[in-house]
Order: structure tokens, then C-alpha cells, then sequence
């Protein structure tokens, strides 16, 4: 997060001076890992694994020999330069309690909303569709996961403007593909160490390779972001992998909330990966009477719209290795949890209301707490049997409408019966201090038989809704107030985190009764069919008319009417 | 003498009119929350005539975007262009009033077809077609949740009347117009054709193929305006929807569940089979009917109303709304009392299934399929039903005409088809179909 993704652009060069220190590693390779603490003021914590590699350009060519990096997984490389991929992020999420934890998600900002997802920048072509496929494909593969679109009408193309690229590609499309259903699981987690330089023997790694505790973790997520050389980097490119989750300190029974390396990954410092740049465990420091044992370097920075306390560890230090680092607060033996807890500046949410089996209402809420207004984009992408109704879209704030803040609507419906999306983006104005409440009815489509995934009854996930906030500031690296002057510490427009998303939904959908193709095909004709032979007799046969005799008397005559014509 | 003067207007077809129309308007301005609530009911309106999509449609249209692009909006153009400039969608006030007044212009459509088809000028005949048509719980509630079907039927009724009055040109017109917006009337070329061709007393026949390349000529005229107001997009999601049948929210018809729950591979074949089924009956009903083609349209317009790929309840209003012009039919049917209890026994069926299975959930589709099988059913068997005692009408009047002219002549007191039916029942005579074929 610190190394945070554009710098690193920027400092390319000091990285690739840097690198000259160690020369048994190849070309410009360099390679770096950090684990971040952040205490909640639940009595959780939140722990962040980064590794990050900066990688040459395999050359021109961009043939297979000279794509072997030292550093780098071709199997992650390959399939990017042969589909011209110049950006890429996939990402795993298992959800984030945004009221408990007092941030707006999780610590890594380029985490998506929940689920998984894949997106990026792909180079302008006429197969630029195919490519998109061979990629996530590929990958897909190499995450144990699924990541292809089930059909064409699956790819996002309209949130280029949501997820910029970070360098400037000219002519390049943004491809978005969500799997709001897809899962962490242990299938995930070894393909990501395999990919590791360190693998997960040694260094930070070695802490992230044990299963039976990562996967104890809450709000989980993974994923790895890949910008590939381009023109304006000289040919540098990176990638960086990330692992997210949140652990309960305070122990079953209540106690303090006292912990230790040790007690986090029942593991002591590991010995560093020869390879490794820099190697830093770091903890985001909340409270004042928080300690930690053996000190580390105190420095401040901007985090998330505050200016916190970073405490660091070089743990390539040979005093640490092997060693243990406790973290404590002064005076606590037993956690309490708190009365109230700091609602992040802006939070939103998302539930289905007037719910009915085939109609429904998303009442999206968003609130800022802050007392300033803030401008964002709120953007929402439904499978095509999600029908919304876009006249009777509502903004409300203190129950009362406000067309006036809806400055924008880009609404690009989906085209059933083929698969597709539909993706909107509410260009929104949030005023001060205000909980913002947008209301978009929408029925759901009856799908063919078909067309049922085969766990109908379950219902389907929507993917996540992405609140892009478009008024953030850069989290300078200095804070303002050691310039100087301006002794601001607090300023939720000054973070990194400019999408702030919302739950994943499951919805429904009306089904058939699947065991009765059958039965309707022959009911329905059977109907049919009664009225075309009723229809049949009527139109072709003769009519004439018979006398009905009266009781104990024969029928006197029957005359036909063609008869009585010729008469 | 007030209150009789009073009674008497009230009893005037006039009368019901205005007393329907205010009925109406009391309703739209009284209780909108009920014409709202009406408005979401499948059995009163399809996605192809649902008000709420007209509304989405001309939203998304006064935005600038094309509302064709996406599977939103099935109406045709001309109503976009309408309920855009015209009568704006989004004002409830004006739209109430157009809806309230286009039933009153269907009724007075009816009564025109009624004096073009009889010689009898009784008002009381002309007030009960008013308010059977009027007073019809399928017109009245599809009138209260806008669907547009009640526009197409007044558009169809205006086309019909004006053939009837042998007005070729008029007719044409509406007929081109309402078979592009709802696309089924287009089957009733062959019989209004038919019945422009027949010489009236006021205006002398007009050849079929004249009025059929009118008919082409309007067509392609209005097509033309189409692409003017939405490109080409509007095609395949207008007619398109209606022939290929994509959006399968269910309605009281016959293909929803059906195309719901049939294999991809077959798809194609069964959507030809439910196509031609509306088609193959136009030519013999125009044959075996030529004496009457009022009465041959009439029979088309009930198995449309039954089997077109979008049916609505106001489809049926429709066809009963004919029916009240045909009393002479009427009272040959042999089911009248199955057929209407049938409908009371659909009408609460219907809504009854429907929110077992889409609104709480606990149902599925298969009891609202059940519902809307009685529904076809009953229309379908209804249809047959007209078709036989219109012929067995025609066979009584034969007959009568070769064997009973005297006996005839001395029930005067009685109107024509009254007297027929007396003098039959007092025969002991009855119409019956034989097992042979017609040559």
C-alpha cells in the first residue's frame, strides 16, 4: 500500500539503482515484500501480505527464451505478452464489514467488491475479443478458478473510466469480467506462492504458506495486479501479489488483546529470501498506549484519510530472524469493545427491498459522514435478466426526492434473450452529512429452461456496486503537517481508496418446473389441437337440421340444406 | 317528468357512454394507487403493451438514447413518437384522459359497426353494446392500467366500422396502422378486404386488389416514419419480439410456458407450428364465411385474441365487445353460461396463481400455467362455439327463407332473429352438423 502502485512507476529508476547492490540477480529484476498489521477498533486485526517484482521487458521479440525472468512466472507472463496485454488485475473477495471496522474496505485498495473479478487494458485489435478470452482463460487456470466469461455477453466494456490505467497505453479497451459467485479457497493459495519468486519457503512467504491458518481468516482476499512494460516506463514492468485477511485478537473468553508473531502464524520470524530488496513487516498504529516489543522505526504518513503512525521492522535484519515481535497495549487485560466505533467518512450499502419473486427495488444507501459534500459515481452491473427500471430511478435524501444531485445517468441495458449485462453509472452528488438513498425498481426476466444454471433454486450473486469517489487527493508521501503551516491530520478526501463497494447480492429467479418440458409441449398442442379440429369440423362439415320428435313420436324428416336449395 | 326525462337519457347509449367515460376518469383521479397496482398485472398488460414500458421507453427516448438497444422497450415507434410529443408519457393526467377516451371511441366504433350490420334501430340494442363493451371488467381494468391493447382495439374497431360503412380508404388506414403496432390485425386484410368489396348502399364496391396495395402503400409509409423516429433497431425488437417470441414474462396465453420450457434445438419448428396456427385459418374462415365477412372478422379477431403470441385480457374485451353486435349469433351459442362462468372461474384463478408464484413465491410456474391453460381453453372453446352458431344461423335463415316465409310473416311483433328462433323452437327443428364433409 505504501509502495503504492504509481509510485513505483516513478521511482523505477532509483529501484533499478538500487538493484545494482546485488549483482547475481539478472537485468533490472527487483523484487520486494511487506506484511502490514492494522489493528480495528473491534478487536480484530487486519493482516497484509504484498510482494512485489519489478521486471525488465522481455524484449521485442518476445520470444520464449528471452521471457525467462529470474524473478518473474512466465506461466504469469506469457499469456499477458502474447495477448497484448498491457494491464491486469484479478482479485478474490469474501466481503468486508464496513460498520465494524471502521474503514470503507479492505486494507488493500485494489481489492474488488466481493467475489472475484478480473480486469484490464488490452491493446486495440479486431480480435482484441479473443484475446480477452485467451487470457482470462489462461489464467483461470492458473488460479483454479474459473475466470472465463461463460459467453461473449459476459465482458464489461463501459468501466474503463472506473478502473483507469495507471500507464499510458494509447489505444487500449478495459475489459471487466466479474464472478461474483467464485470463492477463496485452498485451491487459490498455492498457485499464488507457486508464483512467488520465494515460494513460500522463506522469507515473508513462508508465513503465508500455511493453509490451516490463513484459511481460519475473515474478509479474505487475494489477487495480483500486473502492469506490463509499456513506452512511458522504459520497459520496466511489475507486478505485485497481494493476501488479505482479518484475525480476532482478543481470545475466545475475553482477555487482552495481546499478540505476537508467533501467536498470528505459530511461526518465528523466517529466515529472509536471498532475493528479496527490502523485507518489511509494518504496523499501522491506531491507539497511543499501542506497543510493540522489540521497537521498531517510528515514522507518519497519510493512510486512508488520515495522517497514522507506521511502525516498521527490516526483518532481513539478523537480530529479528528467528526472533519474535510482540504487540501490546499498555494497561489492558481485557479488551472492551467499544460503545460506538468511527463509521468510515463515506460507507454504502446495498439491499433489495419490495421484494416480490419476480420484482424488486435496490435501495442503495450512502452515507457521508463528513461535512463536506462529495461528488462520486455510483455504478452497478446486473446479468441481463435483471430489468431496470431507469423513469422510476429515485435519489432521496431525508426521505425526500432530489432529482437534482442524479447529475448523470449512463445507463447501457443488456439485449435479451442474449446473454449480456447491463452496467449503469449514477454520476451522484452526496451532500454534507447525509445519508443519500437511490432507488432503482427493477423486475426480473423469466429465463428459458435452458438457460437455469443447474443450482436454480439457490439464486444468482449480482456483482458488487462500486462507489468511485471522484474528488480524492494523492496520499502524499510527507505529511502536510511536517511542511509546515497546515497542522491538518484528518482529511478523508486524502486517501488512495477511491472505490468503495458494496455486499454482493443473491437474487432469485422465477423458475420453471424443470421436470415438465414434456408434459407442457403435449398439454399446450393437446389444447391446440382440440381447437383446430373443433375449428376443422365446424368450417368443412355439412349443416343441416333434424326435427326432434316430441316424446313417443320418430323424427319426421331430416332435409338437407343443399337440398332444399336445389328444390 | 324530470326524473323520466333523467331515466330516459341515463338509459341512452349517449348516457353510458359519459357515465363510463366519468366512471373511468373518477377511477384515474380517485384511486391511483389502484390503476398503479393494475398497471403491473400481467393478465392486463404484456410487455408489448405494459404502460410502465411505454413510460421507461419514452424516458430513455427523451434522454436522447435509442430505447431499441436494449431488451427494454417492444412498443412500436409510432407510440414512442406519440406518448413522447403528443400525449407525454410521464403526465398521468393526460394519459388518463387519452385512455378514458379512446374506450369511448371503441364504443361508439361498435355502435357503427352495429348500424352498418342491421336495419334495426333500436336505441336499447345500441345501449347494451355500450355497456356490455363499456361496463366489461377486461376493458375497464386494461382501460386503468393503460395497456395499450385498449389503443389497438379502438384503432381496430375504427378500421372495421369504417370498412363496414364501406369507407375503403379509412379503413386501410387504420387497418396499416394497427397492424403496426400490434402486428396480429394484419390477418384481417383477407376479410375487411372482403367486406370493403361488397357494394352498400351508399358507396359502390371496391376491388380487393386496390385496397390490398393501398394497404401495402400505408404500410410502407408508416414503415418509413418508423425509421425516421428510431432507425432500424425498432424492427427486431417490435416485430421481432412478436414473431420470435424473446421475452417470455409470463401472460395469459398459450406460448410463454411453452417457449419457456422448450429444448433450443426445437425452438424454431414449434415458433413456425404457433405462427401458422394463426395464419392457416384465415383462408377457409374467409371462404366458408364469404356471405358474412363482418361476421368472418369477427371469428378471426377471437382466435387472434386467443392465440397471438401476447395476449392480454383486453384482447378478449375486444372479441366480446364484436359479440354485443351480434345478437342473432348470441342467441344460437350452445355453452353462453359454461363459457362466461369459466371466465369468472379464470379471473380469480388467475391473479390467485400468479401471486402463489411471482409475488409470494411459494408456488411455480406451473399453477399460473394452469390458470392461463382454463383461460385458453375456454377461449378457444368459445371461438368454436361462435363459429357454430353463426353457421347454424346461417342454415336457419336458408331454410327459413325456402320453407318458412309465411309462418314468418305473422310474427311481426317480434324482431328478425327472435321470430326465427321462435318459429324454429315451435317446429321442433334443430341445426345440426353432419358427419359428412362439406362437398
Amino acid at each position: 500500500m505504501l509502495l503504492s502502485s504509481l509510485s513505483i512507476l516513478i521511482f523505477a529508476p532509483i529501484y533499478s539503482t538500487v538493484s545494482k547492490k546485488t549483482p547475481q540477480i539478472s537485468h533490472d529484476d527487483a523484487f520486494y515484500e511487506s506484511l502490514t498489521l492494522h489493528p480495528l477498533p473491534d478487536g480484530r486485526m487486519s493482516v497484509l501480505f504484498e510482494f512485489e517484482t519489478i521486471f525488465s521487458s522481455p524484449g521485442a521479440s518476445g520470444s520464449i527464451p528471452q521471457s525467462h525472468h529470474s524473478l518473474t512466472p512466465p506461466a504469469l507472463l506469457l499469456p499477458l505478452a502474447a495477448n497484448n496485454v498491457s494491464e491486469l488485475t484479478i482479485s478474490f473477495t469474501s466481503g468486508w464489514d464496513q460498520g465494524r471496522s471502521s474503514a470503507a474496505g479492505l486494507l488493500n485498495f485494489e481489492s474488488s467488491g466481493g467475489g472475484g473479478e478480473i480486469r484490464g487494458w488490452l491493446k486495440d485489435g479486431n480480435d482484441v475479443e479473443q484475446r480477452w478470452s485467451a487470457v482470462t482463460n489462461a489464467l483461470g487456470g492458473l488460479f483454479c478458478a474459473g475466470l472465463g466469461p461463460k459467453d461473449v455477453g459476459d465482458n464489461v466494456r463501459d468501466f474503463g473510466g472506473i478502473y483507469p490505467p495507471k500507464a499510458d497505453f494509447e489505444n487500449a479497451t478495459h475489459f471487466l469480467l466479474s464472478h461474483p459467485e467464485s470463492h477463496l479457497c485452498t485451491e487459490n493459495l498455492t498457485p499464488f506462492l507457486s508464483l512467488l519468486p520465494s515460494k513460500g519457503l522463506s522469507g515473508i512467504s513462508a508465513l503465508l504458506a500455511q493453509p490451516g491458518i490463513i484459511f481460519s481468516w475473515a474478509s479474505q482476499s487475494e489477487g495480483i495486479e500486473v502492469l506490463m512494460p509499456s513506452p512511458s516506463s522504459n520497459g520496466i514492468g511489475r507486478w505485485k501479489g497481494w493476501w488479505e485477511g482479518v484475525i480476532d485478537l482478543v481470545p475466545e473468553k475475553g482477555g487482552s488483546r495481546r499478540t505476537s508473531i508467533w501467536k498470528i502464524f505459530n511461526k518465528h520470524i523466517p529466515k529472509p529470501f536471498a532475493e528479496a530488496q527490502t523485507s518489511v513487516l509494518r504496523l499501522i498504529v491506531e491507539d497511543d498506549d499501542m506497543r510493540a516489543e522489540p521497537h521498531g522505526t517510528e515514522r507518519e504518513d497519510w493512510i486512508d484519510g488520515k495522517v497514522r503512525t507506521i511502525v516498521e521492522w527490516d526483518l532481513q535484519d539478523q537480530k529479528v530472524i528467528g526472533g519474535d515481535i510482540e504487540f501490546f497495549w499498555e494497561g489492558e487485560n481485557s479488551f472492551q469493545y467499544p460503545r460506538t466505533i468511527d463509521p468510515p467518512p463515506i460507507t454504502v450499502t446495498r439491499t433489495v427491498v419490495d421484494k416480490s419473486a419476480s420484482d424488486g427495488t435496490f435501495k442503495i444507501i450512502i452515507l457521508n459522514n463528513d461535512g463536506y459534500e462529495r461528488r462520486a459515481i455510483y455504478s452497478e452491473i446486473w446479468p441481463w435478466w435483471v430489468k431496470g427500471w431507469m423513469s422510476e430511478v429515485y435519489v432521496l435524501v431525508a426521505e425526500e426526492k432530489r432529482p437534482g444531485l442524479l447529475e448523470q445517468l449512463s445507463y447501457n441495458p443488456s439485449t435479451p434473450p442474449k446473454i449480456s449485462t447491463t452496467t449503469l453509472h449514477f454520476h451522484l452528488t452526496i451532500p454534507a452529512s447525509s445519508k443519500l438513498v437511490l432507488r432503482i425498481p427493477f423486475s426480473k426476466l423469466t429465463l428459458k429452461y435452458t438457460e437455469h444454471r443447474p443450482d436454480a433454486e439457490r439464486g444468482i450473486e449480482i456483482p458488487s456496486g462500486v462507489l468511485t469517489l471522484l474528488d480524492t487527493l494523492p496520499e502524499s508521501r510527507t505529511p502536510t503537517a511536517k511542511n509546515g503551516g497546515d497542522s491538518e491530520t484528518v482529511n478523508s478526501r486524502r486517501t488512495g481508496r477511491k472505490r468503495i463497494y458494496t455486499n454482493r447480492l443473491l437474487l432469485d429467479v422465477p423458475t420453471p418446473d424443470f421436470s415438465m418440458p414434456y408434459n407442457v409441449i403435449i398439454m399446450s398442442s393437446t389444447v391446440m389441437a382440440v381447437f383446430f379440429g373443433l375449428m376443422q369440423g365446424a368450417l368443412t362439415r355439412k349443416w343441416g337440421w333434424v326435427e326432434i320428435a316430441p316424446a313417443g313420436k320418430k323424427a319426421k324428416n331430416q332435409i338437407d340444406v343443399d337440398h332444399i336449395k336445389s328444390e | 317528468m324530470q326524473s323520466n326525462r333523467l331515466r330516459r337519457y341515463a338509459t341512452s347509449p349517449q348516457g353510458v357512454l359519459i357515465a363510463a367515460t366519468v366512471i373511468r376518469l373518477s377511477l384515474f383521479f380517485g384511486v391511483p394507487s389502484l390503476c398503479h397496482a393494475l398497471e403491473r398485472r400481467p393478465e392486463l398488460s404484456t410487455p408489448l403493451t405494459s404502460f410502465r414500458s411505454l413510460h421507461e421507453g419514452a424516458f430513455i427516448y427523451a434522454r436522447g438514447s435509442n430505447p431499441y438497444d436494449g431488451g427494454v422497450f417492444y412498443h412500436s415507434p409510432l407510440y414512442l413518437a406519440y406518448f413522447t410529443y403528443i400525449v407525454p408519457a410521464s403526465s398521468y393526467a393526460l394519459t388518463a384522459i387519452f385512455w378514458a377516451l379512446i374506450d369511448a371511441a371503441s364504443a361508439l366504433m361498435l355502435v357503427k359497426i352495429w348500424k352498418a350490420r342491421s336495419k334495426d334501430r333500436d336505441p336499447r340494442r345500441e345501449f347494451l353494446i355500450v355497456t356490455l363493451f363499456m361496463f366489461n371488467p377486461y376493458t375497464l381494468l386494461s382501460c386503468l392500467a393503460r395497456s395499450t391493447t385498449n389503443i389497438d382495439n379502438a384503432i381496430l374497431l375504427g378500421s372495421i366500422a369504417l370498412a363496414a360503412e364501406g369507407q375503403s380508404l379509412g379503413a386501410t388506414i387504420l387497418l396499416a396502422l394497427v397492424s403496426h403496432t400490434a402486428v396480429y390485425p394484419l390477418l384481417l386484410l383477407p376479410p375487411i378486404a372482403m367486406l370493403l368489396n361488397r357494394k352498400t348502399a351508399r358507396r359502390p364496391s371496391t376491388s380487393v386488389l386496390r385496397n390490398a396495395l393501398i394497404y401495402i402503400l400505408i404500410n410502407a409509409g408508416f414503415t418509413g416514419l418508423n425509421f425516421l423516429i428510431a432507425g432500424q433497431s425498432w424492427i427486431g425488437q417490435s416485430w421481432g419480439v412478436v414473431v420470435n417470441v424473446t421475452d417470455l414474462t409470463p401472460n395469459v396465453g398459450m406460448w410463454w410456458y411453452f417457449f419457456t420450457e422448450m429444448f433450443d434445438h426445437f425452438r424454431t419448428f414449434f415458433l413456425g407450428v404457433f405462427q401458422l396456427h394463426n395464419l392457416i385459418y384465415v383462408a377457409p374462415v374467409c371462404l366458408r364465411l364469404s356471405d358474412d365477412p363482418l361476421f368472418a372478422i369477427m371469428v378471426q379477431v377471437g382466435i387472434i385474441s386467443t392465440w397471438k403470441s401476447y395476449p392480454a385480457l383486453g384482447d378478449m374485451a375486444l372479441w366480446a365487445g364484436l359479440l354485443g353486435c351480434f345478437p342473432d349469433v348470441v342467441s344460437n351459442l350452445r355453452h353462453p353460461l359454461f363459457t362466461l362462468t369459466v371466465h369468472l372461474y379464470t379471473s380469480i384463478l388467475l391473479p390467485l396463481l400468479h401471486s402463489l408464484w411471482l409475488l409470494t413465491g411459494t408456488g411455480n410456474a406451473n399453477f399460473f400455467y394452469a390458470a392461463t391453460m382454463v383461460y385458453g381453453l375456454n377461449a378457444s372453446l368459445a371461438v368454436v362455439d361462435v363459429l357454430g352458431a353463426g353457421l347454424r344461423l346461417q342454415v336457419k335463415r336458408k331454410a327459413a327463407a325456402a320453407l318458412l316465409e309465411d309462418e314468418l310473416r305473422t310474427h311481426t311483433d317480434q324482431g328478425e332473429s327472435g321470430r326465427l328462433d321462435d318459429v324454429w323452437e315451435r317446429k321442433g327443428w334443430s341445426v345440426v352438423q353432419f358427419t359428412g364433409s362439406l362437398i
